[in-house]
């Protein structure tokens, strides 16, 4: 087997959350803690969590936009922190990011051209002519054409500037794109067609994606495997379709099943296992494991131990005590524990 | 409060409910023609209209479309919480209890308003004071449409956020907004906006901005107090798996109008207008194959350049020449309590949920 394209290990990263008079750091907000993960050549990773899970800050880090304070990353091979001048450019043409918002990842005072063709420019692969038959290009690629090159961000809607800032990010043919919420600010039918062209994209360019996203049904449609964020840390990860199959972590379930589906006869009566409360503050983690306190399986051993992410069945990891102690899942979904579940209050009016 | 003149809007304690006719459950808000219009350089520009909408009592109206199809205008504009200008309502009717909105004096209006009528908005921190305690937000509504006293208010106030699942609400009525989650936040919301006991609650996608496990919970919550206070709401969405849980009828707006509406489960499954088979297919599933996305193709055309005909027909896959002349009516399809505004409706097979 291929070495992965991208290996993290034990990241962690944690910001100042509140100074004291001195104007030195009083509490410390723990965003990535002990995250470790795999990608890859031309596969797509999903991270999903909750605000305040970590998974942006995860995607950073990867990309070395922020340093991280521990862990190391591998990509392809070589240890990307240790890379500096000629190397460190050559890892950042390879390695690109999608951001959420539209409207902010593009220069309003630069013409299409120049946005696309800035990559290009910089990293001195063409210039002039050759530069906008490149980047007319690659406005092809995403479904825009000849007559947009001229034009000003204002004057596309938003999933056109979705495209915009995908057809630079892969300018340089990178090997792997960190998508942030990319699909997140836009409207279902537009939502649709941007994960299309990510999908086509990495079919014609074997480009591998890290798609952060806080939609469950959004990351099932475009991932080969997800990773599962909560405070910091990835409690489950493993095939896409095993996760959502089989939950393997209790957080895990109770997200799929807050996800409503939009079928008003399959959604209304449904069990569901509702998970009480907010996700905790994260400057302030509960001990132990961070869910315990919203978990409907919680024992003594959760309040005062955090469980390591292990493998509990071929492919998928959970980091979660029922696998060892108690009731023992040994690798079974958390579904079959006969977890509480609340049926779905119907709406009042019921059928006319 | 008996002793007010009767005004148009004293009238809480009328006869008892009627019985429901066999038609279903009688209107407790009807909108008519409303047409909304907004100032531009070049003149006003209709953003809304003509819109027709019927909300039973009891019942929750889901309103659902994209950015742009005037679902929140139209939503603020039964508050009559448009800005005018630059907007202006210069014809149509909200029928409150025989009253139309839209004519009454200001001050008339401003006691349906937060009392019989009442709102609550997708960032609950542009809408809650960050200066005053949450206990004294919730008692100043009540005090503004009760007379009871400052102490009787705050014991009501603290009684509704323990009623919206707020723990400790004795300690939490005197913390300031800044301290609670969004989550909580939006509690704190809808205790201000159930307060009164109003009998229609209009949510302009109050959960859009919440994750999605306290989503379920805010969801739970308001079809608890729906049932409690016996409410009708009308809820303004753009997720079509919100409406599935929450809603009994929906209206699909686009470019400004209604395209079709009729009772939830039905219209999930057959839909009868190519947009709403349009959205529900664009829809991304938890459950079902794992494929390529359909995707509707095109954008949402501004108000400023809808196209003549349909607004619909440039991106809709089944149009013909006709779909270019004339804006369709909104007419009866596909059975009882149905209307679409399509052309098509009767000969096409859209496909739905089923």
């Amino acid at each position: 087997m291929n070495p992965p394209l991208l290996e993290a290990s034990g990241l962690r990263k944690r910001f100042v959350s509140s100074r004291n008079g001195l104007g030195l750091a009083r509490e410390w907000v723990h965003a990535v803690n002990d995250v470790s993960l795999t990608i890859d050549s031309g596969e797509t990773m999903g991270v999903v969590g909750e605000s305040g899970s970590g998974k942006s800050t995860l995607g950073r880090l990867l990309l070395r936009l922020i340093e991280p304070d521990a862990g190391t990353i591998r990509f392809d091979g070589q240890d990307l922190r240790a890379l500096r001048g000629r190397r460190l450019r050559q890892s950042r043409a390879d390695m690109q990011m999608v951001f959420q918002d539209p409207y902010a990842s593009l220069d309003p005072t630069k013409m299409i051209l120049d946005s696309v063709g800035e990559p290009l420019r910089v990293h001195g692969r063409t210039s002039g002519r050759e530069l906008e038959a490149q980047v007319l290009e690659l406005l092809e690629f995403v479904g825009l054409g000849e007559h947009h090159l001229k034009r000003y961000p204002y004057e596309f809607s938003g999933g056109q500037r979705q495209r915009i800032a995908i057809a630079r990010a892969v300018a340089l043919h990178p090997r792997l794109v960190v998508a942030d919420e990319p699909v997140s600010a836009l409207d279902v039918s537009t939502q649709s067609q941007v994960i299309n062209l990510m999908l086509d994209l990495q079919e014609r360019l074997g480009v591998a994606y890290l798609f952060i996203s806080h939609d469950l049904s959004v990351v099932r449609q475009i991932s080969d495997r997800i990773s599962v964020m909560y405070v910091g840390r990835i409690v489950e990860s493993g095939r896409s379709e095993e996760v959502y199959r089989a939950p393997r972590h209790p957080y895990t379930a109770g997200l799929l099943s807050a996800v409503p589906i939009p079928d008003p006869r399959r959604q209304r009566g449904r069990e569901r296992l509702v998970l009480h409360g907010d996700a905790p503050d994260p400057s302030h983690p509960p001990a132990g494991c961070p869910f315990h306190p919203r978990c409907p399986h919680a024992m003594d051993i959760c309040r005062t131990e955090t469980p390591p992410l292990a493998e509990v069945a071929p492919g998928t990891a959970a980091a979660c005590h029922l696998h060892e102690h108690g009731p023992r899942l040994q690798g079974g979904t958390v579904r079959d524990l006969g977890t509480p579940t609340k049926r779905i209050p119907e709406p009042l009016g019921g059928q006319r | 409060m008996r002793d007010e003149l009767a005004s148009p809007t004293d009238l809480e304690e009328g006869p008892a409910p009627a019985p429901v006719p066999p038609g279903g459950p009688e209107p407790v808000l009807e909108i008519r023609e409303l047409v909304v219009e907004f100032a531009t350089g070049r003149g006003y520009l209709p953003v809304v209209g003509p819109v027709d909408l019927t909300l039973p009592k009891g019942r929750t109206l889901g309103l659902v479309g994209e950015s742009g199809s005037g679902k929140t205008v139209t939503a603020l504009s039964v508050l009559r919480l448009i800005p005018m200008p630059p907007g202006r309502i210069p014809a149509g009717r909200a029928l409150f209890e025989g009253h139309d909105l839209f004519s009454l004096p200001e001050k008339a209006m401003s006691d349906i308003r937060g009392r019989r009528i009442a709102m609550i908005f997708q960032e609950p921190m542009t809408s809650l004071d960050p200066a005053f305690t949450v206990g004294a937000q919730i008692s100043e509504v009540i005090r503004r449409h009760k007379q009871i006293s400052r102490r009787q208010a705050w014991k009501e106030a603290v009684d509704l956020l323990g009623q919206v699942g707020i723990p400790s609400p004795g300690r939490r009525a005197g913390h300031y907004p800044h301290a609670f989650s969004g989550g909580m936040r939006q509690r704190v919301m809808i205790a201000m906006a159930v307060s009164c006991q109003p009998d229609v609650l209009i949510a302009d996608e109050p959960t859009t901005a919440l994750d999605v496990t306290v989503q379920a919970q805010i969801l739970d919550l308001l079809k608890e107090l729906q049932a409690e206070l016996g409410m009708s709401m009308i809820f303004v969405t753009h997720d079509l798996g919100v409406v599935a849980d929450i809603c009994d009828d929906v209206a699909v707006m686009y470019a400004g109008q209604v395209v079709e509406s009729g009772p939830a489960p039905d219209l999930f499954e057959r839909p009868q207008h190519p947009y709403t088979e349009g959205l529900l297919l664009s829809m991304p599933r938890l459950d079902g194959e794992r494929e390529r996305m359909f995707s509707i193709g095109g954008v949402v055309p501004p108000p400023d350049r809808l196209p003549a005909g349909c607004r619909f027909h440039p991106r809709c896959p089944y149009s013909i020449d006709a779909c270019t002349e004339r804006l369709p009516e909104l007419f009866p399809a596909g059975g009882p309590d149905r209307l679409a505004r399509c052309i098509r409706s009767e000969e096409l097979e859209l496909k739905g949920t089923r």
